[in-house]
């Protein structure tokens, strides 16, 4: 018995062992030119570190980079700071020390970033922002920024629920935000917040589910008790939870008299603005900041410059094209 | 009268007694706060169809906590149940999406759950392993297996999927919803087995004094895996019944939730070193969190205001806990 337990303990801890380096250490997969075909990246090691990789459309960039670094012939190495802001940092200085040939950064702090940027510049290591631009100080040592101007983009979402319903019409507002300390919710946030001013619109505290559509829901039928049918709008900064504002607003009954807008483009986010039950949805699609962040790479190795800009497209979804887009969201 | 102050002293020390009475202040206050607030004519927090529905809401932490209950009493406990509600709501949800079988999808998900709660159980009570640690370890290999299943993606199972799972997450008897039958249930099974069988109380045996379980006879190897089995496939339950209400789920679709269980449980008066508690306390920390939660949201406070307020009311509810278990008494008669 006791031999058993103790094969049992060792089974155990590789296992464990296993399962945190999956979890919340680095992978690092590599394949040669000839493998994928790719040339562009050949003999390249391009380091990735994410705030996180298991939120689905964060994780998505992540796994999408990986794949299109991947087929372009680079290794990659990837570590996930699994939320914890100060860990970019300290992970992003372990890339540096590593020698990669570019590091690319998806979340964190934009005001740590520019201290990552400006320790990486000092190292010849380009860096390249993903989906978040870094601090102003930082921006002389990031190479590139990726992605669509998360703070705009809420502005151009509120205007566009500014133009269907008035500036005047006093509407009362409930947001639905993910998680309070990333900062590609504060930027939302900030964007929406900066176009309500110039409405009288009554906006309520945000609510954050993090990333669980079931409190997502649980706000939101909270929100319904209290308010009853006054709620005129919800704004959702993610698809995911939004879905589950909008069963609350179907469960008591209120489709249609709330009107739900939201960003991310997902496939049941998609068909519910077909069904009537949202306005809008903006496809913001992971797969397009990959693939720019990786031609941005590509572009400053063999040139040695690249625009610091590069914006991937956003796409409106509402009534009047949504059947073009349903089934078409990344998942 | 006398019979009256007898019966009021008898029942404050009942297991989360002073949490019960505190809660219903909170109620009080809410209401009060709320009729100044609000324009509404008539009650808004202190209705039925609000204490029902926040009873509903407490259903997924509820379940959980009840099995948690019995591993805590152990002097044991379990930090991965929150991983391994995120893991198992991936594993319900491709199960669903995969074969469309809701006998498989529900049933299937509380298996896996018993087994994963097995797992913790025997690395504690067989490998002897310390449960801190070891359940930190298992919450990092549901992790990852929650990503793995999920692809690191959204699974969303079909609005037309099996009706049978559909019903076990949506049907209502009249004004009762089915996750509040599913959460009585629970808590009285659990309650019960606690509370009138000889394994629930060589449970309490483990807790207060494990060298003296042992020469008693009790087997507390087994009865600790058990407990884990039962947290797991309650597990293992509330993932089933949140697939079946919400339909869809990601990587990270509840993580953080331990934290939230373990405040229950131990909000409902179970002692962290084990011996002490009882399932129908866990009952008053799972409605106190719930009420404490959702008035907030209805009184629209800021997130920053409302951890501030939480952790201040957590801190004096659990104070005045131990205060009465050392026989401190605060308002003395003059």
């Amino acid at each position: 018995m006791k031999k058993l337990t103790k094969i049992l303990a060792l089974v155990m801890a590789v296992a464990m062992m296993l399962a945190l380096a999956s979890c919340g250490g680095s992978s690092s997969s590599g394949s040669s030119a000839a493998e994928s075909g790719g040339s562009d990246l050949s003999g390249k090691t391009i380091g990735y570190v994410t705030i996180t990789s298991t939120a689905p459309w964060g994780g998505l960039v992540g796994t999408e980079f990986e794949r299109i670094a991947k087929e372009k012939g680079a290794t990659v190495r990837v570590l996930d700071a699994q939320t914890d802001v100060a860990k970019i940092a300290e992970y992003c200085q372990q890339m540096i020390d590593a020698g990669v040939d570019a590091l690319a950064i998806f979340g964190g702090d934009p005001n740590a970033n520019a201290e990552i940027a400006k320790a990486a510049d000092e190292a010849g290591v380009p860096m390249f922002m993903c989906a978040l631009d870094v601090a102003e100080p930082g921006r002389q040592y990031v190479k590139a920024c990726v992605g669509p101007d998360q703070e705009q983009m809420c502005y151009d979402i509120a205007q566009y629920i500014i133009e269907a319903n008035g500036a005047d019409s006093g509407m009362k507002v409930v947001q639905i935000s993910g998680v309070p300390f990333l900062d590609d919710y504060i930027q939302r946030e900030a964007g929406f917040a900066r176009a309500m001013t110039e409405t009288n619109y009554n906006v309520l505290e945000a609510d954050y589910a993090y990333s669980s559509r079931t409190d997502a829901k649980t706000f939101m039928e909270n929100h319904i008790t209290a308010e009853g049918d006054t709620i005129d709008i919800v704004m959702g900064y993610d698809d995911d939870l939004t879905m589950g504002a909008v069963a609350a607003i179907d469960e008591a009954g209120l489709t249609g008299s709330i009107k739900v807008y939201s960003l991310t483009g997902q496939n049941d986010a998609i068909q519910a603005v077909a069904d009537g039950k949202m306005e809008l949805t903006v496809m913001n699609r992971a797969g397009d900041i990959a693939e720019e962040t990786v031609n941005a790479i590509i572009e400053y190795l063999s040139t040695g410059s690249t625009e610091y800009y590069h914006y991937t497209p956003l796409t409106f979804i509402d009534k009047d094209n949504v059947q073009d887009y349903i089934g078409k969201g990344e998942f | 009268m006398s019979k009256l102050k007898e019966g009021w002293k008898k029942f404050l020390t009942l297991n989360g007694a002073s949490m019960f009475v505190a809660m219903v202040v909170i109620i009080i206050l809410f209401e009060i706060v709320m009729q100044l607030t609000k324009t509404t004519s008539g009650l808004v927090f202190m209705t039925p169809g609000n204490l029902l529905g926040i009873l509903r809401q407490q259903a997924y932490i509820g379940i959980i906590a009840f099995g948690l209950t019995l591993v805590m009493i152990t002097g044991n406990i379990d930090l991965s149940v929150g991983s391994m509600l995120t893991m198992l709501c991936c594993v319900c949800a491709k199960f669903m999406m995969s074969t469309d079988n809701g006998f498989l999808g529900f049933f299937g998900t509380i298996a896996i759950g018993a087994v994963c709660g097995l797992l913790n159980g025997v690395l504690v009570s067989h490998v002897k392993l310390n449960s801190f640690i070891t359940t930190l370890g298992t919450s990092s290999i549901f992790t990852a297996l929650a990503l793995k299943i999920s692809a690191g993606t959204v699974l969303v199972i079909p609005n037309d999927c099996s009706p049978f799972f559909q019903f076990m997450g949506t049907a209502a008897l009249g004004p009762i919803h089915i996750l509040i039958i599913w959460l009585v249930i629970v808590a009285v099974v659990l309650g019960l087995l606690l509370s009138r069988t000889v394994f629930g109380q060589q449970l309490y045996s483990i807790g207060s004094n494990p060298v003296a379980a042992r020469f008693s006879g009790i087997k507390s190897k087994r009865n600790i895996c058990i407990s884990y089995v039962i947290t797991g496939a309650c597990c293992g339950l509330a993932a089933a019944v949140m697939m079946a209400n919400a339909l869809s789920s990601n990587p990270q679709n509840a993580s953080g939730k331990e934290m939230e269980i373990i405040l229950c449980v131990v909000l409902g008066g179970v002692s962290v070193t084990g011996g002490k508690g009882s399932v129908w306390g866990t009952i008053i920390g799972v409605m106190f969190y719930g009420v404490l939660s959702a008035g907030f949201t209805q009184l629209n406070l800021s997130i920053y205001l409302q951890w501030v307020i939480m952790g201040a009311i957590m801190v004096a509810a659990l104070s005045m806990d131990v205060l009465k278990e050392k026989g401190v008494r605060l308002w003395k008669k003059k």
